[in-house]
């Protein structure tokens, strides 16, 4: 009777010690799921997204792309632009380029729209992405026209 | 007796338990944070120092090539090779910059950049033209702050020049046409490669009438090295005064200044 009850605890302990094995790596590993930064990823994408734009703007600025788009204005640049843009930048990404035009007048630059957004993404497509980049960028063609070119990058969204 | 002896192997078991599972997860710590590695937050300060830097070469070359062709407009044809006009050409580059600076400031309003381009006292464009060797140059020196980047006195001078050497020594006759060969180099250091058949003209001057006249080019070739060679028309005559002036791709004038030894 005695040596049933001794094996009966015996094993009860030995519940009792998994039991508390499961609580505490419970524990511990709801503690490392909660310490953990999940928006990491997304901030290192951010900032792989903000590369890409400058890298792509100062790749069509250094090879002539933008004095031959921006620059010389002739009919159908922007398409020009958009094929332009769409060899460089990755595939999976989305982009929204805005080009504004620098008018001096007396003494005060004002920054107006030179053209429609050139974009691969419907105009609701960027709220979708958890992240967007927005690169702004300073171009001055030979015929002495400034331009700031604004380049929004993202990876969600809606593709057209 | 018995009860107690379970109670301490109890305690034991737990203890031990508890001690691998700290020393697991302790390992399982470090492990990551070998394996993510830590870096700093990206700021962007050097790609828009990068822009900033190329763009104001490109201002600063628009800047001069109205210059040189608001200069080139004010020459009177005359026996004279010093009658150019230098205040409007000047003018312009330093109105065009204002607007450069001004827009810049207004793209990056969001980034707290200060830009200063220049004293308003220093001479932004030079040209020493009339001579052989030749040249048109502009010179700025750029300093940017970006109080939000946490970058300040970021300084950068920056020069731009078309130099034309017309060779003294290269001057041959070929019955009613004359040969000469010239160099042309940019940016101080680098040689121009690119000159199209029409981005030279030349004159000759005409002491009989006290007129400037064209000279036609026939021939046109690069030769390597930067250096040109140019046929036109026009007898060789000792002491014969020329102009030549040269036009690059970014629209930038040298006018070189010669006599026929």
């Amino acid at each position: 009777m005695i040596e049933v009850r001794g094996r009966s605890k015996g094993q009860l302990r030995v519940i009792e010690a998994v039991l508390a094995t499961i609580i505490i790596f419970t524990t511990f590993a709801s503690a490392a799921y909660l310490l953990k930064s999940h928006r990491t990823w997304a901030t290192r994408h951010l900032e792989e997204l903000e590369k890409t734009g400058y890298n792509a703007l100062q790749r069509l600025a250094e090879s002539g792309g933008l004095e031959m788009t921006v620059g010389d204005s002739r009919p159908g640049w922007e398409v020009h632009l958009k094929l332009l843009l769409e060899t460089i930048l990755p595939a999976s990404v989305y982009y929204n380029l805005t080009i504004l035009a620098s008018r001096y007048q007396n003494g005060i630059v004002t920054l107006e729209d030179y053209s429609q957004a050139i974009t691969n993404v419907q105009s609701a497509g960027f709220i979708n992405s958890p992240e967007i980049a927005s690169v702004t960028y300073v171009y001055t063609c030979r015929n002495a026209k400034v331009y700031v070119l604004v380049l929004q990058l993202a990876t969600g969204g809606e593709a057209q | 007796m018995r009860s107690r002896r379970c109670r301490s192997g109890q305690f034991i078991v737990i203890t031990a338990l508890m001690i691998g599972i700290i020393a697991l997860s302790t390992a399982i710590f470090l492990y990551e944070t070998q394996v993510y590695q830590q870096h700093f937050r990206y700021r962007p300060y050097q790609d828009v120092t990068i822009d900033l830097e190329n763009d104001v070469k490109r201002a600063l070359a628009c800047s001069l090539a109205n210059a040189t062709i608001t200069y080139n407009g004010s020459w009177v044809p005359s026996g004279s090779w010093t009658s150019f006009g230098f205040d409007a050409g000047e003018g312009y580059a330093k109105q065009f910059l204002q607007q450069w600076r001004l827009t810049v400031i207004n793209a990056f309003a969001g980034q707290g950049v200060n830009l200063v381009v220049n004293n308003v006292s220093e001479y932004i464009v030079n040209m020493t033209w009339a001579k052989p060797d030749s040249m048109s140059s502009a010179n700025a020196t750029l300093t940017v702050n970006m109080t939000t980047l946490g970058m300040f006195s970021w300084e950068r001078n920056v020069t731009i020049t078309l130099r034309v050497a017309v060779n003294m020594t290269s001057f041959k006759s070929s019955g009613a046409n004359t040969n000469l060969t010239f160099r042309a180099t940019e940016d101080i250091q680098y040689i121009v490669n690119d000159l199209p058949n029409t981005s030279v003209r030349l004159s000759f001057y005409n002491s009989s009438t006290s007129t400037w006249k064209n000279a036609s080019v026939l021939f046109f070739d690069y030769m390597g090295n930067g250096v040109y060679a140019v046929t036109f028309t026009k007898t060789y005559v000792s002491g014969l005064r020329m102009m030549m002036w040269v036009k690059d791709r970014r629209n930038i004038l040298v006018a070189a200044g010669f006599t026929l030894p």
